[in-house]
């Protein structure tokens, strides 16, 4: 076993030097591509086939001074067919929010729906989603730092394989071609057992080094799906980081599209 | 359930005594959810508002440069099992110069009870229907309360019963069954912006024999698919919006609120395609005069990341036609309205939103500003500034001609 991985090692770092090293040629970079794309839609598949689940979500972020702000924030998500997942995420504070609610349908083709309801007025809104580079909540993460692992608007290359605080990682980047994006690559360290993700950096339009994104505190639900207890995500540039923690993961509840249509958005909760 | 005018009038002192009260609500909200009873949920907002004028009224009991006024608006959560809420929402306002506007109303107050695709809710309660951003032509369910806020965003409660049916692909429908119609109630002649004529909106008429006991139906179908999103809406019943009939004496005119039965066909439209959102709404109204139309259209567009910067900046651009013969109270009948919506996407929730609303054939204009940004946790500070310029004296926004004014607001959350 310990054999193998030595030589998986050797064989990651030839590959990171022919790629960092050597311009490949076209056939090369179609082979790197394909298995960049696999690594992904492995990592995407294990990531899928919960069915449903929710969860409770803290907010913490920190400023470059070190303090923090709280807020509290509920999840749902439901499996609606292979092409697409629907999500709810419920805002408990801060409470002059307290109550919206966002509701986004994903499409496998990376097309999205989102709807957001603002319980002050009572009324739901169909919003442009292309915003996909704006913060969600005045946070470090950006709203397509929250979609999908996989995606056709993505194009993906394999860069090795790599030791990441002592666990054995695929290493890809994706090259994001959808528009509002804000960034011009992410890579991603992805562990070769269980495909799970374990960080992600982000260089912007640019091409300079924006965010570092840590997932750690995995644990196994349902039989199947890893899921992550902590996320940690630093702009490099502001030195301002939120952290996001999940709690009271709840899976296969029984949740239909019901729970998920624009209806359920303005049920009292 | 009815506005009840208070007796008195709010001092400084007062408003602090309301905040006391909104503190003291806190920790007994914080106390519970106790393990005995159902759960349930105290949560609210109280606040202070300060409205500074630009001019000297233009009557004498009108507050002069500075009125001030605050707001405590409680809300009651039940939940009995998983599927059935009882929720209650409480307003209490207290104006310092205008009786009209100090008054404690029920929001809502119903019983919810969802059963998978079948949800049913019974009581007072709040409804919107609408894509639009300057004028919300369609939304016909609740009486719009001018008094809290002249942007029509505010609503009284009614009571229904109305069962929404979620039909899955096909999209939403709603049937809605009404009755105890709300008055519309008008700023008195010592608020301001104020009427400068006696609304008696205490002694309305209305056509219907039962007045505001008629029964009033509604439904309402609305689907999305993909980038587009439509609804069909059709209320009859009695009218929101009344019209004003003259009358008293030369000396003191009087306007008598005159609620006539309706039957409204409503259309909603949205295609949001990218950064683009393609918006119109259409309504056409028998029952109050001839038969009419009217529409709004129009588009919000969104620059994300403004100059590389977290900023996001919204452009609106709407036009609205009314076809009603009676324009006297009709500000829409003709008009274009330009809007600018910043949100700052920080921790602190920083958004403003600015807009003017022109006339195109008459001299009428209606400029508007709206910014609003968190303080801590829990309180929320906020700048409301309103324009009214009128050259028409048959309009009713010259009877505001002289009342641009800015609001500072300050909320808290509880």
């Amino acid at each position: 076993m310990s054999a193998q991985r030595l030589s998986g090692c050797a064989i990651g770092v030839v590959c990171g030097m022919l790629f960092v090293g050597v311009a490949p040629s076209p056939a090369q970079e179609a082979a790197l591509a394909q298995r960049g794309r696999e690594i992904a839609l492995e990592a995407d598949r294990r990531a899928r086939g919960f069915g449903d689940y929710q969860a409770q979500m803290e907010m913490i972020l920190i400023d470059r001074r070190g303090e923090e702000t709280r807020r509290e924030l509920e999840l749902f998500s439901l499996e609606v067919s292979p092409d697409e997942e629907r999500s709810l995420i419920y805002f408990h504070s801060p409470r002059d929010v307290r109550g919206t609610g966002l509701l986004t349908y994903s499409f496998r083709d990376g097309d999205e729906e989102q709807w957001l309801y603002l319980p002050a007025l009572r009324r739901t809104k169909r919003i442009a989603a292309s915003g996909r580079s704006s913060p969600f909540m005045g946070s470090e993460f950006a709203y397509e730092d929250l979609a999908p692992m996989y995606s056709s608007q993505y194009a993906y290359s394999y860069v090795g394989e790599e030791e990441l605080e002592g666990t054995r990682c695929f290493v890809i980047e994706r090259y994001p071609s959808y528009e509002g994006t804000g960034y011009r690559r992410q890579r991603l360290w992805i562990d070769t057992e269980e495909y799970r993700v374990l960080q992600v950096d982000s260089w912007d339009l640019r091409d300079r080094p924006l965010k570092t994104l840590t997932l750690s505190g995995y644990e196994r639900y349902a039989d199947s799906v890893w899921r992550p207890a902590e996320a940690h995500m630093i702009n490099n540039r502001t030195n301002e980081a939120t952290r996001l923690r999940w709690y009271d993961y709840r899976f296969q509840t029984g949740l239909t599209e019901s729970d998920f249509s624009r209806a359920a958005l303005g049920r009292v909760r | 359930m009815t506005s009840v005018a208070l007796p008195w009038v709010v001092s400084a002192k007062r408003s602090r005594w309301l905040l006391a009260t909104a503190c003291w609500i806190t920790q007994v909200a914080r106390a519970g959810p106790s393990p005995l009873a159902a759960q349930w949920e105290l949560v609210g907002s109280a606040g202070t508002e300060a409205r500074v004028f630009f001019a000297d009224p233009l009557v004498e009991a009108q507050p002069g440069r500075l009125s001030t006024s605050a707001k405590l608006q409680p809300e009651l959560t039940i939940g009995l099992g998983d599927d059935i809420t009882l929720r209650g929402i409480a307003l209490a306002r207290a104006d310092q110069s205008d009786p009209q506007r100090s008054y404690v109303d029920l929001r809502e107050a119903l019983v919810e009870w969802f059963g998978g695709r079948l949800t049913t809710r019974v009581g007072i309660n709040t409804v919107f229907w609408g894509v639009t951003e300057s004028r919300h032509l369609v939304n016909i369910i609740n009486q719009t309360d001018y008094l809290d806020d002249l942007d029509g965003d505010e609503k009284f409660g009614q009571l229904m019963a109305l069962g929404s049916y979620d039909a899955g692909a096909f999209g939403l429908i709603d049937v809605f069954v009404m009755t105890w119609a709300r008055p519309q109630t008008y700023p008195g002649r010592e608020g301001r912006p104020g009427i400068p004529v006696r609304v008696l909106d205490d002694s309305p008429t209305y056509e219907s024999e039962h007045g505001e006991w008629n029964v009033d139906m509604a439904a309402r179908w609305s689907s999305s698919l993909r980038e587009v999103y439509g609804a069909l809406s059709y209320f009859r019943g009695t009218a929101r919006d009344p019209q004003l009939i003259p009358g008293g004496t030369l000396a003191e005119p009087t306007l008598r609120p005159r609620y006539d039965l309706i039957r409204q066909m409503g259309l909603e439209l949205q295609w949001t395609r990218g950064a683009w959102l393609w918006k119109a709404e259409s309504i056409v109204r028998s029952g109050q005069g001839p038969t009419f139309a009217a529409v709004t259209g129009g588009f919000e567009h969104t620059t994300f990341g403004l100059l590389d910067s977290a900023l996001d900046l919204g452009a609106i651009l709407e036009y609205s036609y009314d076809g009603r013969d009676d324009l006297t109270y009709n500000i829409h009948d003709n008009d274009v309205f330009g809007g600018l919506r910043l949100s700052f996407n920080d921790v602190q929730g920083t958004e403003v939103l600015a807009g003017l609303l022109q006339d195109v054939e008459d001299d009428v204009t209606l400029g508007t500003l709206e910014a609003s940004r968190r303080l801590g946790l829990s309180w929320r500070v906020e700048l409301i500034g309103r324009l009214f310029r009128s050259g028409d004296d048959q309009d009713p926004v010259y009877w505001f001609r002289r009342d641009d004014y800015l609001q500072t607001s300050l909320e808290y959350h509880f």
